[in-house]
């Protein structure tokens, strides 16, 4: 194998067909590693006739596994969903004004053909798999969940990658009869509306990056973003948006919302980073959901494998 | 009346102490047995307990700081005297802050001193309720009767305390919310009407 000079997100612009080898030639790794290893999956502890919701059918990707998993309880009862309530509490009481069975997502901008998806294919056709993944919050909670989703990269595949590909912006679906808060939209009290998140396009195309459509094994609960959301493991929490209805794909770095609302306090990158802290929130250590004891963070959220050589050449202070 | 301040006062700490034991072996059995027994509203173990305690013991620090600046407004305004109770409410409102206090040294600064006060450096929002614990502090080790007398425009400094929680409060905020908003315009407004009496 040669010896990769240029980072991966460096690549020229006829390089792109060798990104998307790079990544199938990633997938066939992750087999491979799965295969050799033999792992047996930790199955969900709470019997899943007790979770609410439809049955997924979904493949398990023992390449990422953690030993504990949150309980179902905690991850659908302590959400930031502002579109329903500043409370951590709140989505879960209010989200019953969320509609997610008739929905699409578009994908748009800098792609061969703009795309329209309905979620309904998406969970009978896509290769579903689960993925268990910690998820670390900007606030200094965290969890671990077992999402079931895709790699991102398998979608925007399909609406397929140019040159000009270089930023991913991803949008909640905006509707105040379904998102009540979105109406007070400017005002006093709530972050500006529709919520969008971005990433660059090779974060996007990670093998880590992925689509849920559900935890648990079953469809997403409307508290943690259904239809569909975003999950990237070794970003604090914000950046995996909610209950996405747009995906546009652009040249030049595109807005993300918490970087408007305080861009002292919050990057675009928001890479999970022990040695960063923020203007709050020390970011060395981590309360798991229910434990009465912090725990270390971990460089990436414990992805620095995977991930880290994206940023080898950028200095992680400034683009925190 | 002071014994029912001094349950009153109580009451948070129980809360505390009630959804804590959920996550402590026998003591969850106890738990189990308040809320099978009526006490559902009071829910179970808290998501982060940790962050859970904190904001309980900081948000009472305030409710007494306001029971205690709202007795002069009382008394000029509506003629309603409860003076002899304030010193007893003051001490509750530092009591809390003690506890607040303490809760974030121990497990925000792991007991370092030296932690805390680089953290105080570093978070603003820190600075301003280190700060603001300072001037309470000094309000309580002076409120006996004889010390009092002499340190009595020492205690004109409450106020400032009283800005510092304002900014102390906002600045842990992500966002301001409402619920957050009434608390600064009832502080905001009870050092208002002080400025109004003169």
């Amino acid at each position: 194998m040669n010896i990769i000079t240029k980072a991966p997100w460096q690549l020229k612009d006829s390089d792109v067909t060798d990104e998307k080898i790079y990544n199938e030639r990633r997938t066939l790794m992750k087999i491979a590693a799965v295969a050799g290893a033999g792992v047996m999956v930790p199955t969900a502890l709470k019997a899943s006739s007790d979770i609410p919701g439809k049955t997924l059918n979904f493949s398990k990707n023992g390449a990422y596994h953690e030993t504990s998993l949150t309980d179902y309880d905690k991850i659908t009862t302590y959400n930031n969903f502002y579109e329903f309530s500043l409370a951590k509490d709140g989505p879960s009481k209010l989200a019953h004004t969320l509609e997610p069975e008739d929905w699409s997502i578009e994908i748009t901008g800098e792609v061969e053909k703009s795309i329209r998806i309905d979620v309904n294919e998406i969970i009978s056709k896509f290769p579903l798999e689960e993925r268990i993944y910690r998820f670390r919050c900007v606030e200094g909670w965290s969890m671990v969940v077992p999402w079931v989703g895709f790699e991102l990269s398998y979608l925007l595949k399909k609406a397929g990658l140019t040159s000009k590909s270089k930023f991913v912006q991803f949008q909640t679906k905006y509707d105040p009869r379904m998102f009540p808060e979105q109406n007070k939209k400017g005002f006093l009290g709530n972050i500006p509306f529709p919520y969008v998140e971005g990433l660059r396009i090779d974060e996007a195309m990670h093998p880590l990056t992925i689509l849920s459509v559900g935890l648990y094994g079953k469809t997403l609960p409307k508290q943690n973003g259904a239809p569909i959301r975003l999950v990237v493991p070794w970003k604090y929490g914000f950046k995996s948006i909610k209950s996405i209805t747009r995906i546009h794909v652009s040249e030049t770095l595109t807005d993300s919302t918490w970087n408007i609302v305080n861009p002292r306090e919050y990057g675009f990158y928001s890479n999970v980073n022990p040695e960063v802290s923020h203007p709050r929130w020390s970011q060395a250590k981590e309360r798991p959901l229910g434990a009465f004891f912090k725990k270390r963070t971990e460089m990436f959220n414990g992805y620095a494998d995977e991930v880290a050589a994206m940023y080898k050449n950028m200095d992680l202070r400034k683009n925190f | 009346m002071k014994k029912i301040i001094w349950l009153v006062a109580f009451l948070p700490l129980l809360y505390i102490v009630y959804k804590f034991a959920w996550g402590i072996p026998y003591l969850d059995s106890v738990a189990a047995f308040i809320y099978e027994h009526g006490g559902k509203s009071l829910g179970k173990l808290p998501n982060d307990p940790l962050k859970f305690a904190a904001d309980t013991l900081g948000i009472n620090a305030i409710h007494f700081l306001i029971a205690t600046l709202s007795i002069s407004p009382l008394k000029s305004y509506l003629k309603i005297n409860l003076i002899k109770y304030r010193r007893l409410l003051g001490l509750w409102a530092f009591a809390y802050a003690f506890m607040h206090s303490l809760f974030f040294f121990i497990v925000e600064n792991e007991g370092n001193l030296s932690l805390m006060i680089e953290d105080a450096y570093k978070r603003p929002f820190v600075f301003f309720g280190l700060s603001a614990f300072l001037i309470l502090l000094m309000m309580a080790m002076t409120s006996p009767k004889k010390l009092f007398a002499k340190f009595v425009k020492w205690h004109k400094l409450v106020y400032i305390a009283v800005v510092f929680i304002i900014f102390h409060f906002t600045m842990s905020q992500k966002i301001i919310g409402f619920d957050v908003a009434v608390y600064v315009g009832i502080l905001a407004g009870l050092l208002v009407l002080r400025l109004l009496k003169r």
